[in-house]
């Protein structure tokens, strides 16, 4: 099923939690909403699920305006973040709960709940209480309580924030798995960007309560539209480097570097940019230097290892350590830039110009 | 950081002079008030019960036995009192826990007013019952009472409440049902307050309707406070006597027929001087309570699902 926000807008009292949303979410896609916390993500995903009424705009699910139907009505299935099983029930009676409000026969939704316990790998708990389970599998039962009924879309708010870092990146692939097998549209909420990019279809960037960007995780790390995106997503974050436009030129504030614009830019001199470069497009030791540098330290992620540098007096830049040569704390290197990773952005609107 | 051995872990604790002496002077003042004013006189009821021919002035008895409790096990007052007492509890306890009940989860709804609501339903818990009672008493009142006054713009014969032997039971028990709700709906709210609202929010999205999220949902995650309010009311109720005292000037009822336990052990003492059945009495109030609190916290673990 396709979900189509229009012009949404959500306001408690006078605080503006989301604003003026539009957004379409394909069929059978997986999507994330992501933002740092208070970005209305959460807000938003309660509008689709219909516990929160939305204040202005519409609702669409296909073509049918569902924006005044209770949740009830919606047939979505939701998995809150800390997934509200019924601790009374066991695991069996948390999954078939939906289905026997939808009166479904005894049987028929007893194989039911096998078939989607076995779908999410909980078939030997079936007995058990939700209080009697780890954090990952009331995730996975949670998710199939929710699947129990059908639902036309899944609707999962920080799926993974309770769980310990090695089971979320297991769960998120489960949850990768899981949608796929169901061929269900699917919305997850997230503040992680690694995880957003690392499972979804497309990521919906929301900051304030509006949206930044929309877009697959690759293209929104290739081609953010705004500073906010190329800062938000990639770890380690974007270098920003500060700037400052002078004739056509860009210049360096810390440094006498300077790279020349192929068109002039719609600003006056002396608007301050951000140079933002990504980590690993910045090359040492290039034929085609860009400035000079000093490496503060270096120090290991695991597999990379990573240098602090200094342009100037006090810009700091992050990038990978590459080539033949030994890079030691103290060094004085030429770096150039990579074509790709690189963006310039309005230091204070945050709007890109290249 | 914090000080090394200044938490230690339990396998590692010892008993030392600091250790023993310190807790047990900031301790003290509490046992030696438990003592003297809890375990002193539980204990020295339970030796009195058993000595027969016990003179109060004289602290003399002319032996140990069982004879206190032949003699009130034949006293028509305390089978009398023993019968009211669970008439009392069976009728008030469980009607008291409904109403309460259904005022607890409205109150818990989003209701306007609620903070008013909620400081009427809590107000008699601040006033003494004795006063209660007086009020009540007017309530009650043949000829001017507001009972009576209601009945009758329901076309109902007006009712002699306190003097009519017959209704002093009934009134006793709707007085007890009104005294008991408050402090079962602080218990009940307190219980809704454990309760996340998340489930029913889950239950709503399920497709659940409201009738079905309580009696599925919020009624079961209810049940050990249900249980642990009904054991505080048994045992509450078990010693009616400040309700009956000012209902009927001191008396146990119109024609003294509405003897409680408590009453009895009262009447006994205090009136009659008869501190050995008094005893004995007290004792075996203890000994009900008992009971219906060991089988009590047996269902209320049974209730406990989760």
């Amino acid at each position: 099923m396709q979900i189509r926000l229009e012009h949404i807008t959500k306001r408690f009292g006078e605080t503006v939690a989301v604003d003026d949303l539009s957004v379409t979410i394909r069929n059978g896609t997986l999507t994330a909403l992501l933002g740092p916390s208070g970005c209305g993500k959460t807000t938003t995903l309660n509008m689709i699920s219909g516990i929160l009424p939305v204040t202005r705009g519409d609702v669409f699910f296909d073509e049918r305006n569902v924006t005044t139907l209770p949740p009830e009505k919606r047939g979505v299935g939701l998995v809150f973040q800390n997934y509200a099983l019924y601790p009374h029930m066991t695991v069996l009676q948390n999954i078939c709960f939906p289905m026997e409000l939808k009166h479904m026969p005894k049987a028929a939704r007893l194989e039911k709940a096998l078939a989607l316990a076995e779908m999410v790998h909980i078939s030997d708990y079936l007995k058990r209480k939700p209080a009697e389970l780890s954090g990952g599998q009331q995730q996975r039962v949670a998710i199939a309580r929710a699947l129990a009924k059908d639902p036309n879309v899944l609707l999962l708010d920080e799926p993974l924030s309770n769980l310990d870092a090695k089971l979320r990146v297991e769960m998120r692939e489960e949850i990768r798995r899981i949608q796929k097998e169901a061929q269900i549209t699917t919305i997850f909420v997230t503040h992680d960007q690694e995880e957003a990019s690392s499972i979804s279809d497309q990521i919906v960037v929301l900051k304030e309560g509006k949206l930044k960007q929309e877009a697959s995780g690759r293209e929104m790390y290739e081609q953010p539209n705004c500073l906010f995106v190329a800062d938000f997503l990639g770890s380690p974050t974007i270098n920003k480097i500060n700037c400052v436009y002078r004739d056509g030129n860009v210049l360096l504030r810390d440094s006498s570097a300077s790279f020349p614009c192929k068109a002039a830019l719609p600003i006056e001199n002396g608007t301050e940019l951000i140079l933002a470069v990504r980590p690993e497009s910045i090359v040492p030791y290039a034929a085609d230097v860009f400035c000079s540098a000093t490496v503060v330290e270096r120090y290991s992620l695991g597999r990379d290892e990573l240098m602090r540098l200094r342009i100037g007096e006090e810009q700091y830049i992050r990038g990978f350590v590459s080539g033949d040569k030994d890079i030691l704390a103290g060094d004085s290197l030429a770096i150039g830039l990579k074509e790709r990773g690189v963006f310039l952005f309005h230091a204070e609107t945050g709007e890109r110009y290249l | 950081m914090m000080k090394r051995g200044a938490f230690k872990g339990k396998d590692d604790e010892q008993l030392t002079a600091r250790t023993f002496w310190e807790p047990a002077g900031y301790l003290l003042p509490f046992m030696l008030g438990l003592a003297i004013f809890t375990i002193y006189p539980f204990i020295n009821v339970i030796l009195l019960s058993f000595k027969e021919g016990y003179n109060a002035i004289s602290g003399e008895f002319s032996g140990i036995g069982l004879s206190n409790y032949q003699y009130i096990l034949q006293d028509a007052n305390f089978l009398n009192g023993l019968k009211n007492t669970s008439l009392y509890v069976l009728y008030v306890v469980p009607i008291a826990t409904v109403l309460s009940l259904l005022v607890a989860s409205m109150l818990n709804s989003d209701i306007k007013l609620k903070g008013l609501f909620q400081t009427c339903y809590f107000l008699p818990m601040v006033t003494s019952i004795t006063a209660i009672g007086l009020v009540w008493k007017w309530l009650y009142n043949y000829d001017y009472g507001l009972i009576n006054y209601f009945l009758s713009l329901l076309g109902v014969e007006a009712i002699n409440w306190l003097n009519n032997p017959v209704f002093n039971l009934p009134a006793l028990i709707i007085y007890g049902i009104w005294n008991m709700i408050p402090m079962t709906i602080i218990l009940l709210l307190a219980g809704y307050q454990n309760i996340n609202p998340q489930y029913a929010v889950a239950a709503r999205v399920d497709g659940a309707k409201k009738g079905t999220i309580f009696f599925r949902i919020t009624l079961p995650l209810l049940a050990p406070t249900l249980g642990l309010t009904m054991i505080i009311n048994v045992i509450y109720g078990s010693k009616v006597f400040t309700e009956l005292f000012p209902l009927f000037n001191g008396k146990p009822g119109s024609a003294y027929s509405l003897y409680t336990v408590v009453y009895y052990l009262y009447d006994m003492f205090y009136v009659k001087w008869k501190l050995g059945p008094a005893a004995a009495s007290a004792v075996i109030l203890f000994l009900i309570v008992l009971i219906f609190t060991i089988l009590q916290l047996i269902i209320q673990r049974k209730w406990k699902n989760y």
